[in-house]
């Protein structure tokens, strides 16, 4: 799950090259001061700007984001829907490990690794 | 048949929708990207048809709409424009000068679901902004816009654009970027296209000044990871190979003038001889998968030697169509901002040229 969202590109103007691919994980722990970390009674959200919606052509769930489109898949679509600020992060695993029927600890892993990525980048905010 | 076939199965959908909604603006910057002849005033599309285009292109897969102009704040019906693009579910962009959006609009405009603001600065030092931008106060006016942006926790990016007048200050633009709250800044090299053709030679940095600009990019964005997200857009005339322009030509995105005709680029109406069609007389549907302008250069098939057995050919495109033309007369031509392109010279020959006359301001 931690590969379900691939980046697209949106740019209409003017032409940019394509953002760079992640920084190495060892450097972004060292330079990301603005990036906390995930915890358990952590209550994820979108912030203003960030929007996940569905669009039938092109072919499901994305992710919305200034000059950026992510597609999401069916799971992380599911992840991100329940990123309310009104939810913990341990709420949000026993409500897809029920809904869904997975062992919760696959699902917090899961979930966490998903979490983390969108953390980083700006696109989940805790 | 066959070859019809593969054009439509080649064929994407539209990810983005540049709106002109006028080409009406209170700034003069020298290298603004409209066009030489611009739509006048009422020839302008109105608020309806506006909002049956973005439900047309909601339903094409259009993702994001990016309501820019001329001053996109010179319509009194910004707000209704907006809400229509946002009720038709879009990702709602205002691209602004920041003249003309006082805070009461601001205000309206977010209530209505605005998604994200880009502000265009043109220099960290107000006396050079408003030279460059040909208005007094400009600069001053721009900061406010800012301020109330992040005060109603909008999303930010401040655009900047570089050239001679100000390349040497991007510390000092990153650093401006920063204290005025937005959390991504693009730094964008001149595209010499319209009226930045017209002042390349005031415009035109050198090889040194560019070098040293695009090393200060890097490690800004080194330092200031996690803080800003800096985005650059590249120097075209210094570069070794050219930019996929538009990602591809009919491949992603679209572009509306303000009159209603759909260009598969903004500069598209620079190359002679292509037909566009209007929203007014079509679905936008059939614009973007019917109409010859859209057809006119889509995939690689017209593109000459070096690109068609060029391993970059399907990642840059032989490049942007409208540089072709400008530097050319061809609009099939490799991208002369190409290494490879027999005709690099030209460009070298261009990046040459430097004056120190007066801007051409652009005016409606």
């Amino acid at each position: 799950m931690g590969s379900c969202i691939h980046q697209g590109h949106a740019g209409v103007p003017p032409p940019r090259p394509s953002p760079k691919a992640g920084t190495e994980k060892g450097e972004a722990l060292v330079n990301s001061p603005a990036a906390p970390l995930l915890t358990l009674d952590a209550c994820p959200r979108l912030p203003r700007g960030v929007r996940l919606v569905h669009n039938e052509a092109q072919g499901g769930w994305v992710l919305l984001a200034p000059e950026r489109v992510f597609k999401a898949d069916p799971i992380a679509a599911e992840v991100v829907k329940r990123c309310t600020g009104e939810r913990t992060l341990a709420a949000i695993v026993d409500d897809l490990a029920n809904t869904f029927g997975a062992p919760r600890e696959r699902v917090l892993a899961d979930v966490t690794a998903l979490l983390q990525g969108l953390v980083d980048k700006k696109l989940v905010e805790l | 048949m066959a070859a019809d076939t593969h054009a439509k199965s080649a064929l994407h959908n539209p990810l983005g929708l540049l709106a002109e909604l006028t080409h009406r603006c209170p700034l003069g910057c020298p290298y603004c990207s409209n066009p030489l002849e611009m739509d006048k005033r009422e020839t302008e599309l109105d608020t309806a048809t506006w909002a049956r285009v973005f439900a047309e292109a909601a339903g094409l897969g259009v993702l994001q709409v990016h309501l820019s102009g001329g001053e996109p704040a010179s319509r009194r019906d910004l707000v209704e424009i907006m809400a229509a693009a946002r009720n038709a579910g879009l990702y709602t962009n205002l691209i602004t000068s920041g003249i003309g959006v006082t805070a009461k609009r601001l205000a309206a405009l977010a209530d209505a679901g605005l998604d994200h603001v880009q502000v265009s600065i043109q220099d960290s030092e107000a006396k050079s902004a408003d030279r460059i931008a040909g208005y007094d106060g400009a600069y001053a006016r721009k900061r406010a816009l800012a301020a109330d942006v992040v005060a109603l926790k909008l999303p930010l990016t401040a655009n900047i654009v570089i050239h001679r007048a100000n390349i040497e200050r991007v510390d000092e633009l990153v650093g401006m970027a920063l204290d005025m709250g937005a959390k991504r800044v693009e730094i964008a090299h001149v595209q010499y296209y319209g009226w930045a053709i017209r002042n390349r030679a005031m415009l035109m940095p050198t090889r040194d000044q560019v070098e040293r600009a695009v090393g200060r990019v890097e490690a800004l964005r080194k330092e200031h990871h996690g803080r800003i997200v800096i985005d650059a857009v590249v120097p075209d005339y210094y570069a070794r190979f050219p930019k996929p322009c538009v990602g591809g030509w009919g491949r992603r995105s679209l572009n509306v003038t303000p009159a209603g005709r759909v260009l598969p680029c903004h500069a598209a109406e620079s190359i002679p001889g292509l037909e566009f069609w209007s929203v007014t007389d079509h679905p936008l549907r059939d614009i973007w998968e019917r109409s010859p302008a859209f057809n006119a250069f889509r995939g690689t098939s017209f593109l000459p030697e070096p690109c068609q057995s060029c391993e970059r050919r399907d990642i840059d495109f032989g490049g942007c169509r409208c540089q072709a033309f400008a530097l050319t007369g061809d609009a099939r031509a490799t991208d002369p901002v190409c290494h490879l392109s027999p005709h690099h010279h030209l460009v070298e020959e261009q990046a040459a040229i430097r004056e120190d006359r007066e801007y051409v301001y652009r005016r409606l």
